[in-house]
């Protein structure tokens, strides 16, 4: 037990310090990681927020409404770790900002890219904001981390103690056990080493009901054992070493004889075996190798078979390369009249976008005529109200000169019967000048006859028959005047009436003027409105064309892609042909030497055979000087049987006694180490 | 894109600030209209146009001005080669009713008379986003319409008359608008 105690102390120090160590790592990188977890659990909650507070208060900024954006950085107040918050606008300037009472003079830092750092114990977020994709300034967050820092504070105090705990604790156990396990173990080695000495009267305390309590009965048990078995062979050996004395001196004389006889006869029979192994294996070499003759040959004719196969599976490679040749130009010329197709399509979309450009135009002139039509529309439709109000005018006129005819027409009939009455009147009147006529004719006759007494008279009748003449010329003249005026006033009145049915066809041709006028009120109308909806229909058509001409550009750009690709195709296409042919030629030149293989394993194939014919030959030869070897060897073992019985007898009498002489001596050496008793 | 719209709206700003010193610059409207066509744009960006008058892959976004050349002019120098998404802007004159097909945001500059309200109309009609700048442009079926508060520029939105019109406007949008009713 030398040094033992201080071994034990050496592992429980090692134990302990091994321990320290590992915890004390441990409670490094326990409070590294939590460091590390806190901060990037602040961080990420910090950007959330501040993505949250950014979306919500992009469209203030967008709309240049501090009010608004200042509110909405108001609502961080219900966040106890939000020191101070503010807007930058794109240029840098502070646009709205917020800091709750405990940080009025917090002093804002300036403008940073997106970003998140520790400055002390405040964290720092620059969060852009965007507005549809675009930024269109930041958002700052000052937050309060010395929580964070006090956390850890207390996690590191935490740590230690249980740090120091788990020290004292792990060296209390380490010493306990120390005392409860090894102490009885140092017992049982101590025990061990005795028995080992020879001493087996040793016996440990068995009391312990634990693995070591059992250990301790099962090694008692073992001792005991040990100890009947010495005694009761300490009895036997003395009788043994007596009887064995005496064999020894008569084994030592049969055994000289017999080893005399014994050497000549082992010398013959081992010539005659190492010949017999000699031929044996001469014959087994040959049949061998006549096996791995026609092994060879079956190989090399299945190995022909499979050139054979090879050739044929050469054969098809090269129709199939052949047909794939053919598919390859095939292919080719595929890609070429793809690559015209697509020059072709390029063409006619071309063509498509300049027809698509001309009917925009087209579009833009039906729209400007569509436009030019429906003013053209409108003004006629202004002017036929104003036509139709005009004949409305003009049949009123009408009817009023039908109604102006028709009293002229009375007036003139009332004037020819006035006429009438005046000519009567003129008869009258006529008569009158007549008669006085007649009157101043008979008055001149009397005066003629009265003579001188009758001139002054004469002179009268002369005056009165003037005035008669003149009342008759008067008359006349009057009579004239009013058939000249009846006249005229027929002429009125026929004139009148023929007026008047004038007036009446006017009026008629008016109204049939104002429905054919209305009806062309109607259908200007119906004409702008149709105007109008070509108006409509031209810019949706317009909008539609724009619509077409973008996707014929897009269709432009993929055929000239398609272009492309078909010429990249085109080349890459001769390349495989190229390669095919290298293929096929590849595939001759392997058919040619499989053909070359095929004779070599032929001829191979003929060698083997030949040599597994000369190896029978052999074995034959060998197997005939076999046969006159074993009538030796059938002798020789006759008479090496004898020999050996004799031998083997004497052997085993003397290599037991010998065994046993040496046993016997043995035995009692060893006996005689071990203390029973 | 938004550094040439930021760098438009600090333009009006500067432009406003002229108009302020000088009373006599004409500027005001110019300048008004640079901001308004930023807003035009974010417009666009934050609408959502009914499937059939969705403007296709190639096809750009028409901004519809109606209210003389002067106005589409300033409209376009301040969109000023913009996008939205993949959607290059186009700002056309819009006069008669006939033109707002096509069109998917009908600006009414100036007073709202009777040829603007059949203008507004149509751009119900053809599923267009309609946005004026005078009192009561809203409240008389238009969706949009533009006032000032202070020195900035703040929009109205009638959202009944977005949603006859087939549009839909996000909720952030309506969130810095001040909200009105047809007939108000």
């Amino acid at each position: 037990m030398r040094g033992g105690a201080s071994i034990s102390r050496r592992l429980t120090s090692a134990v302990v310090a091994t321990t320290a160590a590992s915890l004390v790592a441990a409670a490094l990188l326990f409070v590294a990681y939590d460091t590390r977890t806190g901060r990037t659990a602040l961080i990420d909650r910090s950007v959330m927020l501040a993505r949250v507070v950014g979306i919500h208060s992009a469209v203030a900024l967008a709309f240049d409404d501090t009010s608004a954006a200042e509110e909405t950085l108001a609502s961080l107040a219900a966040a106890d770790s939000v020191l101070a918050a503010a807007i930058y606008d794109e240029d840098g300037r502070r646009f709205a900002s917020f800091a709750p009472k405990s940080a009025r003079d917090f002093a804002f830092p300036a403008l940073r890219s997106q970003d998140q750092l520790f400055q002390g114990t405040q964290l720092h977020v620059f969060q852009p904001i965007e507005l549809k994709g675009q930024v269109i300034g930041t958002l700052f967050l000052a937050f309060d981390a010395s929580p964070l820092a006090s956390r850890i504070g207390w996690y590191a105090f935490i740590v230690g103690v249980v740090l120091v705990g788990a020290l004292g604790w792990s060296s209390l156990v380490a010493s306990r056990l120390h005392r409860q396990i090894s102490r009885p173990l140092a017992g049982l080695v101590e025990s061990s080493r005795a028995i080992s000495e020879g001493d087996l009267r040793v016996q440990v305390n068995e009391d312990a009901g634990d693995e070591i309590g059992r250990l301790a009965r099962t090694f008692n048990g073992m001792a005991r054992g040990l100890r009947d078995l010495v005694e009761q062979v300490r009895q036997s050996t003395g009788a043994v070493s007596e009887v064995s004395l005496a064999l020894e001196q008569r084994g030592a004389m049969l055994s000289r004889e017999a080893q005399r006889q014994g050497g000549a006869i082992a010398e013959v029979t081992t010539s005659v075996e190492q010949v017999g192994s000699a031929f044996v294996e001469a014959n087994a070499h040959v049949e061998e190798l006549a096996a791995s003759s026609r092994e060879t040959s079956t190989s090399i004719l299945e190995m022909d078979a499979a050139i054979g196969e090879i050739a044929s599976h050469m054969d098809e490679l090269t129709r199939a390369i052949d047909t794939t040749s053919v598919s390859a130009s095939q292919v080719a010329a595929n890609i070429e009249e793809v690559v015209a197709s697509v020059h072709t399509l390029k063409g006619a979309t071309e063509g498509t976008i300049g027809s698509l450009s001309e009917l925009s135009a087209s579009v833009l002139e039906v729209k400007e005529n569509a436009a030019g039509s429906l003013t053209l529309s409108e003004d006629s439709s202004g002017e036929a109200a104003v036509g139709r109000s005009a004949v409305g005018e003009t049949v009123d006129a009408m009817g009023e000169i039908q109604s102006a005819f028709e009293r002229l027409a009375d007036r003139v009939a009332r004037l020819a019967e006035k006429s009438q009455s005046i000519d009567e009147i003129i008869q009258v009147i006529k008569g009158v000048a007549q008669q006085t006529g007649m009157l101043s004719l008979n008055a001149a006759i009397i005066a003629a006859q009265a003579g001188e007494h009758g001139r002054a008279f004469s002179v009268v009748a002369d005056q009165v028959s003037a005035l008669a003449d003149r009342s008759h010329r008067s008359a006349r003249e009057i009579a004239d005047l009013i058939h000249a005026v009846q006249d005229d006033t027929a002429a009125a009145v026929a004139a009148v009436s023929e007026g008047s049915a004038k007036v009446e066809r006017g009026v008629a041709r008016s109204r049939v003027a104002d429905e054919v006028l209305q009806k062309i009120l109607q259908k200007t109308e119906a004409q702008a409105g149709r105007a109008r909806e070509i108006a409509s229909a031209t810019q949706r058509q317009g909008n539609d064309l724009g619509r077409v001409q973008g996707a014929m550009r897009t269709v432009r750009e993929i055929v000239d892609q398609i272009d492309g690709a078909a010429q990249v195709q085109q080349s890459a296409t001769a390349e495989i042909g190229r390669t095919i042919g290298n293929i096929r030629q590849l595939g001759v030149a392997v058919r040619h030497s499989t053909e070359e293989q095929r004779r070599g394993s032929r001829l191979i194939a003929e060698a083997a055979s030949r040599v597994a014919e000369m190896a029978g030959q052999i074995a034959d030869a060998i197997r005939a000087q076999a046969s006159s070897r074993e009538t030796i060897q059938h002798a020789m073992q006759v008479f090496d049987g004898v020999a050996q019985e004799t031998t083997r007898g004497v052997e085993a009498i003397n290599s037991g006694v010998a065994t046993l002489s040496a046993r016997a001596k043995q035995l009692e050496d060893g006996v005689g180490r071990f203390k029973t008793r | 894109v938004s550094r040439r719209t930021l760098r438009g709206v600090a333009l009006a700003a500067c432009l406003a600030c002229a108009a302020w010193l000088v009373p006599l610059h004409a500027g005001a409207s110019q300048g008004g209209y640079d901001a308004k066509a930023a807003f035009l744009l974010n417009f666009a960006r934050l609408v959502i146009w009914p499937l059939a008058a969705r403007p296709g892959p190639d096809e750009p976004v028409v901004i519809g001005v109606a209210g003389g050349e002067a106005a589409r002019e300033a409209i376009e120098r301040g969109i000023d080669g913009a996008s939205v998404e993949s959607h290059r802007i186009e700002v056309r004159s819009v006069e008669k009713p006939e033109q707002v097909p096509g069109t998917h945001i009908l600006f009414v500059a100036g007073e709202l008379d009777a040829d603007a309200e059949t203008l507004i109309e149509a751009a119900r009609g053809h599923a267009a986003l309609s946005v004026g700048e005078s009192d009561g442009f809203a409240a008389r079926g238009g969706i949009i319409n533009f006032f000032s508060e202070g020195d900035k520029l703040r929009f109205e939105i009638n959202l009944a008359a977005a949603r006859a019109t087939g549009l839909q406007i996000s909720s952030h949008m309506l969130g810095l608008a001040r909200l009105v009713e047809t007939g108000e």
